[in-house]
């Protein structure tokens, strides 16, 4: 990494704020296949909903915990309703969160960047 | 006719989780003085042993957490059929369900006021519970799941944290011990 041009000194402050990037871009990343999943779930919520409306049969399956449970269609399109509202909101607060993680490693990075230079690589390996 | 199987194993106990028994790798305020005295390859080689230590802690703790992760939507799952049973049970009616005998094979079940369910606890064992107290357990267990989910991401933070400050040091004694060699040469060179 860093030969020795101007060295720069790291403070025990500085250790933190490398301590803490690197903790963050741990949950940046973990974030990141939550958000990925809970959106694809959304997805498939989506399709049973549209598949819901189009069908005419008046006796759908609905899957609860691990059983199809026979419901009549207003009850299925209102459990419907509720499952894919309660994944929204996981998904938005998931996003909500990754915003945030992404906005402190921008922070961390412009400031650790800006006192070591070339002596210090913050990208994704 | 009233049987569900829910699955809930053991719950890890929050303690064992902590994997702080280890001690904490501390920052070296100033090299220099840091190895006045010292063999740098020696603490370049001791780091190196800490940073080995470190990660197969990490990388236990992740497995755990892969883990606990597959458990908590079983435990939701189980949570969603109990809830419905008992509001099936409070409205007095059954509830028909195409439930699965083998893969691709169903079956159709009728479930008249079902009272119990039956959750299977591991180990070979299963207790009947009624359906309020099942819902109570599972809830209990839902909540352990990510009270250790908690516990875990703290522990993997403190032994990710061990794990920078060691890197950071190793660089830095590296760089330095280097820098001393180069004016020691330097200097023997000269006089």
């Amino acid at each position: 990494m860093a030969k020795a041009q101007a060295h720069v000194e790291v403070l025990a402050e500085d250790q933190q704020r490398i301590n803490a990037f690197s903790r963050l871009h741990m949950k940046m990343q973990e974030l990141e296949r939550k958000l990925a999943s809970e959106k694809r779930y959304l997805e498939e919520l989506e399709d049973a909903s549209n598949e819901l409306m189009l069908s005419d049969d008046d006796n759908v399956r609905f899957l609860v915990g691990e059983c199809l449970v026979h419901f009549e269609k207003d009850t299925a399109e209102g459990r419907l309703e509720e499952v894919t509202k309660e994944a929204k909101d996981s998904s938005e607060k998931t996003a909500a969160d990754l915003v945030d993680v992404k906005k402190q490693l921008a922070d961390l990075k412009a400031h650790l960047y800006a006192k070591f230079g070339t002596q210090i690589n913050l990208e994704e390996e | 006719m009233a049987s569900e199987g829910a699955s809930s194993s053991s719950v890890a106990s929050p303690s064992e989780s902590g994997g702080m028994s280890v001690p904490k790798a501390e920052f070296i305020d100033d090299v220099a003085a840091f190895l006045e005295g010292k063999d740098a390859d020696r603490i370049l080689a001791q780091l190196q042993e800490n940073l080995r230590t470190y990660r197969m802690i990490v990388e236990d703790l992740v497995q755990k957490r892969v883990r606990t992760l597959q458990k908590l939507p079983e435990l939701q799952r189980a949570v969603e059929i109990v809830k419905h049973l008992i509001e099936k049970q409070e409205s007095g009616e059954a509830t028909v369900t195409d439930f699965q005998l083998a893969d691709g094979v169903y079956a159709k079940a009728k479930i008249a006021s079902a009272k119990t369910v039956n959750l299977w606890l591991g180990a070979g064992v299963m207790l009947e519970y009624g359906l309020e107290e099942a819902l109570t357990l599972l809830q209990e267990n839902e909540a352990n799941c990510r009270a250790n989910l908690k516990t875990n991401e703290e522990s993997t933070a403190y032994i990710k944290d061990s794990i920078t400050t060691t890197e950071v040091s190793i660089s830095r004694i590296y760089n330095h011990d280097l820098e001393r060699r180069r004016k020691a040469k330097e200097s023997g060179g000269n006089s």
